[in-house]
Parts: structure tokens; C-alpha cells; sequence
């Protein structure tokens, strides 16, 4: 490599850490250099000192003259602040604005109905007025909207001022009421809900394009689709209502029913658990979220990594490029992890970049139970060639957002529901197609 | 426990002013003020260069703008506590660290052991070749810095602002600007290095 290709590599893995772009495997690699190399530790800190001069430089002039009127002149003239405490006393007064409008930017007071228990993914609140909030964080309390998923690995708990919690995972999106009586639409994608003791004629009500469900008390899933509903009940009761033909039925504990043209309205017991899942892709995209590619005579139907933006805060967002399978879904039985599971996802890459791969899980009785992860370095992958990704389920962890809730979320995925299988890269369009994904757990191949 | 001012003290003890006593309270009021402005203006004229070291460990210039305001306002509640002749520079360092740590906690964000193995290399980095006197030199940059972006193309200039001030990843400043990726990597490593050496040649010609 010539010199002024390394000097170009080093410069380039200096500027994209400096703006949080390095997957873990480059910030190893960028601590050892810095450790080792004198040379390189003075052309980082150049490079960070010129950085920094050419953002001040840039930046507008509106905000540029703001700042050399806070900090004094830049020039070098040692020109004292005259009035320090006048100066605090202005940004004191910017603080209060600012805070003023971060204030205003909130769910109005009075009609905060919920708050955010759990959060991790890329979510867009839209309440009143239009109001739209992307920068969503546990704590946060809503007045009465709607909440949207934007990524495969999204993952939403919302509980209601009573206690009712509803959560959404994935590409889901629903809209809640609680005008003395709870109501849900859930457009498409999946929601569990543990739900507290409601008035006998006021239940919950969750409608979604198929069906409308009245809850008293209870825990279930939903899983809408354009055409379809299906609901499983974990405990208590719930009745359900086919909204083509008005039939109604009751769903007890432990049953599911599919609310469908063409499917009978009669509950079945949930089927055991199983260790064993394959993807069908050759079948179609049903359950997946990506770009579906039917098989051809070149090769197996795929799945291409679409771009999602995931908002970081108010100013800062990133794109992750992802794929994900419904695991637990529709008809199937529940999938559960098992001590010696292994996932196995078979694919390709065009371009080297760390790969993300993970769960999004519940417990048997349908309360959720977060989302699990493992990263594989850029190295691991061949450009261009075929691979298969050998996962030991007892390397995934907790995804980093959800570490503030370890301690109401399992510490370890083993006995749990997989919902969905999700991977993808960040920032950069790696050319991600999945062919495969199969959990294997070789001592749990029958059911359960 | 609230803070009472020289001019709240002096209101209150009108009558008493001439007192001896009261006159050294004022006078240790005057000292502790002008204390507070000293310190205060020097640690301001350490703000580009805590900034560059909190974006150092934060990835993110905005982020860094912020860890520093408020090391800014922690300067100015524990100004008493900084011994004056040492360096302002390592003092405020040392407080912008913890708001970086505090922003981390913030955004819930726990670090991993590169991150942690990195923080540790950039802080020895720091100080090795972050000095009081590299501070005052960069502030002399300013100008020329000024006048040689100036110079850039226009699309040079675009590219460098949506890098530099927008933060924009190589690929989104490509269909901003209808470059290809590598073009973009190209433009924006030349474009850093014209004006490196722009600014370089215009402070030896100064001097």
C-alpha cells in the first residue's frame, strides 16, 4: 500500500471515530495504534485540532458570532469577558428558553395518559395537532397517539396509568385512547398486552383492520395483518370479533385463533414450544421485513437489507440496513432458546462492514423480554462470497439499550419465545442478502 | 447553602459599613468575585480545546458542545477550588471528563471495553500534546483558517461543511452533492490538507 493510501486509511478511520462512525472491532484496532505509536497518537490530536477549528470555522454565522461572544475573542487579544455574571445570566436565560421549548415540545401535561417503560429501536410518537416526536425515551409520558416501529428490531412498553401494559415490537404501529375507556388500533405488526382489571362496561378494546377484541383483564398477543388477526391468550379471557361476518368468540387461556377469511373462528390450544426453526423464504416474504427476491435458476429466493433511520436524539439520527423473520408467528408454534440453541444464518455480503445479529424475545406467558444481540467483525466475512454465521445462542447479550432495564429483563435468553430474527449493518450499505436462517437446538428437536 | 453577593451584603449592612469588620467582608467579597472573572475568562479561553477533547471521546460535536457548557457552569460554581498558576487547561480537562462520563450516563449508553480501552489511549493522547501554548496557537488559526476555507471550491466547501458542521456519513454527502462515495473521500482528504497547509503557510508568513 503506498503512503498516501495509509496516510488516507489512517486519516479516515481518525474522522469517523471522531464522529461515532467506528464499530468496536475498528476502535480496538484505533486504541492499539494509539498505545503503540507516537506517530499516530500526534496525528490524531492534530487531526481532532483541526477538526474542531474547521466545524467552529463553518458553522453559520449567526451561531459563530454567538459563541465568540460568549467565549471572548478568539483571535488571541485576550479580551476579558466584562460581565461574567451578566454573561451566565444571559445563558441562563437561553437555558430557561431552551428548556421552555424542549418543554413545549413534550405531550401536553393534562393529557398524558401513559409513560414509556421500555424502549430500544427507532420509534415516532405522533399526538395531538400532528405533533411528531422521534427522540422518545423511557420516562417519557404521552398524552393519547400514536406509536410507530421503524426498524425490524424496535421494541416499544407503554403502560397506561393504571398499570396496563401494552408493548410492540418490529415495524408495528398502534394508536391509544384512554377517554375513561382504553382503546388500541393496531394498524399491522405485533403487541402483547398484560392487562389490568378494567370496568365490566368499559373494557379495552384493541381493533385492528380484521377483527376488534374485548379484554377485561387478562395477557395475549396480537399479530395483525392486512387481511388477518391472531390472537393468543396466555391468561384470562378474551372474546374476539370477526369483523367480515360479526361472528364472536370467546379465547380462553392457553388457546389461540386466527380471525381470517376462510379460517374457522374456533380457539385451539397454543401448540407446545419447539427448539427447532428454519426460515421459508423460498415460500414468500410473509413474516419478513426486508427485500424479498424469489428464487431463480441462479439461486435460492433472498432477503435484501433495506435502509432504516434510527433516531439517535433530536439531532442526531443513524441508518442501520436490515433484515428480519418472524419467528413465532401466524400458525407456528412458539420457538423457544435453549442453553445449546444455535442459530445459523446463511448469506452474503458485497462490501466488509460488522454484522449485528439478534432476538427479540417473550417469556411463555407472553410478557416481553427484550431483545439479545451479538456483533461479528467485518473480518469474519468474505466480500462477495457466501457465508454462514454459526451463532451460539450463549453469546448474546443484552442489546445495549436495554441495559438501564437488566434488571426487569432476563439476564440470559435461554427458556424464552423467539418473536423475530433480525440482523443488520449500521451506517453503511453493505449489500446484506439473507438466503437462510435456522435454529437448531439439538437436544429440544421434538416438542416441548 | 444560598450564595449571598457583595452588593446583597453591602444592602444589608448599610449602616454598618464603615465598620471595620464589614469592610473586610466586603473586601474578601471584592477578591472572591474578581476570582471568580479570572477564572472564569481563562477557562473560556480553554473552551475550542475542551471541545476537541470531548468530541475526542464523545464521536459527536454537538455532544461535546454540551459536556462543555456544563463543565463550564461546574467551573463556574467550584472556581475556589482551582489553584491559580496551575494549569487551567488540566483543571477543566479533568471536569469535562466527568461530564462526558455524566453525558454517557445520560444516554444510557454503557461502554464497551474498546471504548474503554480507547478512552484511556485518547486521554494519554491528550496529555501528551494537548499544552497551554498549543491552546493559544490554535486560537491565532482562527483568521487564517477563515480566509483559506475561503479559497476552497465551492464544492470543496460543501463537502468539507457537510462532513464537518452537518456530520453527514460519506455516502449521504455523496447524493448530497452527486459525487461518487470515493470521490467524496477523496474531496474531503484533499480539501483538508489545502487548507492545513494554506493556514500553515500563512502563519510562517506572518511570523
Amino acid at each position: 500500500m503506498s503512503g498516501d493510501h495509509q496516510e488516507r486509511d489512517r486519516y479516515e478511520l481518525f474522522d469517523r471515530y471522531l464522529r461515532g462512525e467506528l464499530a468496536e472491532p475498528e476502535m480496538e484496532r484505533l486504541a492499539e495504534l494509539l498505545d503503540s505509536d507516537a506517530t499516530a497518537r500526534q496525528a490524531f490530536y492534530e487531526q481532532a485540532e483541526w477538526d474542531t477549528a474547521m466545524t467552529e470555522a463553518l458553522q453559520d454565522n449567526t451561531s459563530a458570532a454567538t459563541n465568540r461572544k460568549f467565549i471572548g475573542d478568539k483571535s488571541g487579544s485576550a479580551r476579558a469577558v466584562p460581565y461574567p455574571n451578566a454573561v451566565l445570566a444571559i445563558a441562563g436565560v437561553i437555558m430557561l428558553t431552551l428548556a421552555t421549548i424542549l418543554l413545549f415540545q413534550q405531550p401536553s401535561e393534562q393529557l398524558q395518559i401513559a409513560r414509556i417503560t421500555g424502549l430500544s429501536g427507532s420509534h415516532a410518537w405522533t399526538g395531538d395537532a400532528g405533533q411528531v416526536v422521534r427522540a422518545l425515551s423511557v420516562g417519557m409520558r404521552l398524552s393519547g397517539g400514536t406509536v410507530e416501529g421503524l426498524a425490524p428490531d424496535s421494541w416499544l412498553e407503554l403502560e397506561f396509568t393504571d398499570g396496563t401494559s401494552i408493548s410492540m415490537s418490529g415495524n408495528s404501529m398502534l394508536t391509544y385512547s384512554d377517554q375513561g375507556q382504553k382503546e388500541i388500533h393496531l394498524r399491522e405488526g405485533t403487541m402483547t398486552a398484560d392487562v389490568k382489571p378494567q370496568p365490566a362496561d368499559r373494557p379495552l378494546l384493541v381493533h385492528t383492520r380484521s377483527a376488534m377484541l374485548e379484554v377485561l383483564g387478562t395477557q395475549f398477543e396480537v399479530e395483525a395483518a392486512i387481511a388477518s388477526t391472531m390472537l393468543n391468550v396466555n391468561d384470562g379471557k378474551v372474546r374476539i370479533v370477526r369483523l367480515t361476518d360479526g361472528s364472536t368468540v370467546d379465547v380462553p387461556a392457553k388457546h389461540r385463533v386466527t380471525a381470517a377469511p376462510g379460517f374457522e373462528l374456533t380457539p385451539v390450544l397454543v401448540p407446545n414450544s419447539v427448539g427447532n426453526w428454519k426460515s421459508t423464504l423460498h415460500l414468500g416474504p410473509t413474516g419478513t421485513m426486508g427485500n424479498w427476491v424469489p428464487p431463480s435458476q441462479d439461486g435460492k429466493a433472498r432477503l435484501a437489507a433495506i435502509p432504516y433511520v434510527a433516531t439517535l436524539s433530536r439531532n442526531r439520527a443513524l441508518t442501520l440496513y436490515s433484515t428480519g423473520f418472524g419467528v413465532s408467528h401466524g400458525e407456528n408454534p412458539p420457538v423457544v432458546l435453549h442453553q445449546d440453541s444455535v442459530l445459523k444464518v446463511r448469506g452474503r455480503l458485497t462490501s466488509n462492514h460488522a454484522m449485528y445479529f439478534g432476538v427479540t424475545l417473550r417469556h411463555l406467558s407472553g410478557e416481553p423480554a427484550g431483545k439479545f444481540q451479538t456483533v461479528k467483525p467485518a473480518s469474519e466475512f468474505e466480500v462477495g462470497q457466501s457465508f454462514e454465521a454459526v451463532l451460539t445462542i450463549r453469546e448474546f447479550r443484552l442489546v445495549p439499550t436495554l441495559i438501564p432495564l437488566k434488571h426487569q429483563l432476563p439476564a440470559d435468553p435461554f427458556g424464552l419465545v423467539v418473536e423475530s430474527f433480525w440482523c443488520h449493518t449500521l451506517k453503511h450499505d453493505a449489500g446484506l442478502e439473507i438466503t437462510e436462517v435456522e435454529l437448531v437446538s439439538p437436544h429440544h428437536a421434538m416438542p416441548e | 447553602m444560598p450564595t449571598i453577593t457583595r452588593a446583597d451584603y453591602a444592602g444589608k449592612t448599610q449602616n454598618f459599613v464603615h465598620d471595620d469588620r464589614h469592610r473586610l467582608v466586603l473586601k474578601q467579597m471584592d477578591e472572591t468575585e474578581a476570582k471568580r472573572a479570572r477564572v472564569l475568562k481563562e477557562a473560556l479561553r480553554c473552551r475550542t480545546a475542551l471541545t476537541m477533547y470531548a468530541r475526542s471521546l464523545l464521536g459527536n460535536y454537538e455532544a461535546a458542545e454540551d459536556a462543555v457548557q456544563e463543565a463550564m457552569l461546574v467551573v463556574v460554581n467550584k472556581f475556589d477550588q482551582y489553584a491559580e498558576g496551575t494549569s487551567m487547561l488540566a483543571w477543566c480537562r479533568a471536569i469535562v471528563r466527568l461530564e462526558v462520563l455524566r453525558a454517557r450516563e445520560r444516554s444510557r449508553r454503557e461502554q464497551s471495553l474498546p471504548q474503554r480501552l480507547l478512552d484511556d489511549a485518547i486521554d494519554a493522547t491528550f496529555d501528551e500534546f494537548q499544552t497551554e501554548q498549543r491552546n493559544e496557537d490554535m486560537q491565532s488559526w482562527n483568521k487564517a483558517l477563515l480566509a483559506c476555507l475561503g479559497r476552497l471550491s465551492e464544492r470543496s466547501r460543501l463537502v468539507l461543511r457537510s462532513r464537518v458542521v452537518d456530520e453527514l456519513s460519506y455516502d449521504q454527502i455523496a447524493v448530497r452533492t452527486g459525487m461518487t462515495i470515493e470521490g467524496v473521500r477523496k474531496a474531503l482528504f484533499r480539501g483538508r490538507k489545502q487548507v492545513r497547509s494554506c493556514v500553515e503557510t500563512s502563519l510562517r508568513g506572518m511570523s
